[in-house]
């Protein structure tokens, strides 16, 4: 694999970036009405969905009625958490100066706190694509999803991490900026935590009251069955929501970066690294609405404050400017990319040949084996 | 909607920063009370140089971090060339540069 500034001349990228922000300033003069119109077309959908679901639920002793429930409860979260949450809080509609699509305020239908979420995803993981160690979205601080992370026996367990995250996604989120790998290191002080876990604590218990309690005691006898039903569109809204997102950097020729060689960064080189470090997902109108437009994974981290409306419009010229420049652009449907996925999970589960190798060496070699090996969490080798 | 979405389109030029003697007036960052003559170097460069701390994540204008109202004054985007004089507009510090006085939030 040639090193990210190998890929093209200093000339090139800097022609590349012009191409790509050429796109961008030709599509923001033309953002307007249109994209107003639709954003709250999409809010209604997922009020009315949202509506119907909870509706619903008081007819949930009868099963297809408690199955519609938890289909238009499920239907509505996804459009929360995808296409209205993740993009309007990434400031997509700042522009339009109304107050509930302003990013800094909007709260989703989600246990994550938004100014938790902002500051891990807009900031950390959009400036820090890809780069191993800087960007946390690789691994989230508990799988292990590039070779460049050490291995550790830990990390045998990586498909169960996996499988439990995806079940209780919302959780991972919330709990993802509370940073505790950095906290087991040392890098981060609990103290320093303060202002997050009050914020965790606070939606938590937010979420938790609305789903689990107050929406089920307003059924009255029917209590239980609403709080599975609520249960059920959580989990369903987990794994569509996993799935979409481990899609969009984890697939196979997707690529990790060092932080040597994304140091100052052109702006050209910063798009480099989004597209070699992304991944689309093919399919239709409604599977691109319903994934909030991360089926275009690789225009939304060329252009994360732009509508994901526009998205799909400028894929086909972002693509063209893949070719011409001889870059991968990787897409594939969903099947896919998630089989991808959890192949790379379980692989990187096991330990590299070389570490294998390094073991047995040591036995052989008649060098004295140390009287201890201890292993730390990056799994670098220190004496006992 | 149109009244409150100002548009002006320029053919994209090189990120420049105005350092060159080009760049006039004071900026002032009301909410701490500091002031400061323009540098032409974006908001919230001047706006660490005088001391102050604002809150900031990429530093290019993608992460809306370090959204702030820009009281009075006008300032050009430095990655469009846009300029803007309204009134208590939210701009992000990391590209926006003064362009003559203008009174920040902040």
């Amino acid at each position: 694999m040639t090193g990210l500034q190998d890929r093209l001349t200093p000339e090139q990228v800097e022609e590349f970036g012009r191409e790509l922000d050429e796109i961008r300033q030709r599509v923001v003069a033309d953002l307007g009405k249109e994209d107003v119109e639709y954003i709250n077309k999409i809010i209604k959908t997922q009020r009315g969905l949202e509506i119907a679901g909870r509706s619903l639920m008081y007819l949930g002793f009868f099963p297809p009625a408690w199955l519609a429930a938890v289909g238009a409860l499920s239907a509505s979260k996804i459009l929360d958490n995808m296409e209205i949450g993740h993009n309007v809080m990434h400031g997509q509609y700042d522009w339009t100066r109304i107050p509930e699509l302003n990013s800094k305020t909007f709260e989703w239908d989600t246990a994550a706190p938004g100014d938790n979420w902002r500051h891990s995803h807009n900031y950390l993981h959009h400036t820090h694509t890809n780069i191993v160690d800087k960007d946390r979205d690789v691994g989230y601080g508990i799988l292990r999803m590039d070779a460049d992370q050490p291995w550790h026996p830990y990390y045998l367990g990586n498909p169960v991490y996996a499988t439990l995250l995806a079940i209780f996604f919302q959780w991972g989120v919330w709990f993802h900026d509370l940073e505790v790998d950095r906290l087991i290191s040392g890098e981060l002080k609990w103290s320093e935590t303060q202002e997050v876990r009050k914020k965790m604590r606070a939606k938590a218990g937010k979420q938790i009251g609305k789903d689990y309690v107050l929406f089920p005691l307003l059924t009255g006898p029917l209590a239980p069955l609403t709080l599975a039903g609520n249960a059920t569109a959580n989990l369903i809204r987990n794994l569509w929501s996993f799935s979409i997102i481990f899609c969009g950097h984890f697939p196979a020729d997707v690529e990790t970066f060092t932080e040597e060689e994304t140091e100052n960064e052109t702006r050209g080189q910063w798009y480099l690294r989004q597209i070699l470090g992304s991944a689309n997902i093919s399919g239709g109108k409604l599977f691109h609405i319903m994934s909030g437009n991360l089926s275009h994974q690789i225009e939304h981290h060329l252009f994360p404050d732009i509508p994901a409306r526009r998205y799909p419009e400028i894929a086909h010229e972002v693509r063209a400017i893949c070719e011409k420049y001889d870059l991968p652009y990787h897409t594939g449907p969903l099947s896919r990319q998630l089989a991808s996925v959890a192949v790379k999970i379980c692989s990187l589960a096991l330990p590299p040949v070389g570490y294998l190798k390094s073991l047995v060496g040591r036995h052989k070699s008649g060098d004295a084996v140390p009287e201890s090996t201890t292993v730390d969490t990056q799994g670098q080798r220190v004496a006992a | 909607m149109s009244e409150h979405l100002h548009t002006e389109v320029f053919t994209p030029p090189e990120i420049e920063i105005d350092t060159s003697g080009g760049a006039t007036g004071q900026v002032r960052f009301s909410h701490s009370g500091k002031e400061t003559l323009n540098s032409g170097k974006p908001l919230l460069e001047q706006a660490e140089e005088a001391g102050l701390k604002p809150e900031h994540g990429c530093r290019m204008g993608i992460c809306f971090s370090c959204t702030k109202v820009k009281n009075t004054g006008c300032v050009r985007n430095a990655l469009t060339g846009e300029l803007s004089a309204e009134e208590d507009q939210e701009i992000q510090l990391c590209i926006s540069v003064p362009v003559g006085d203008v009174d920040i939030n902040c």
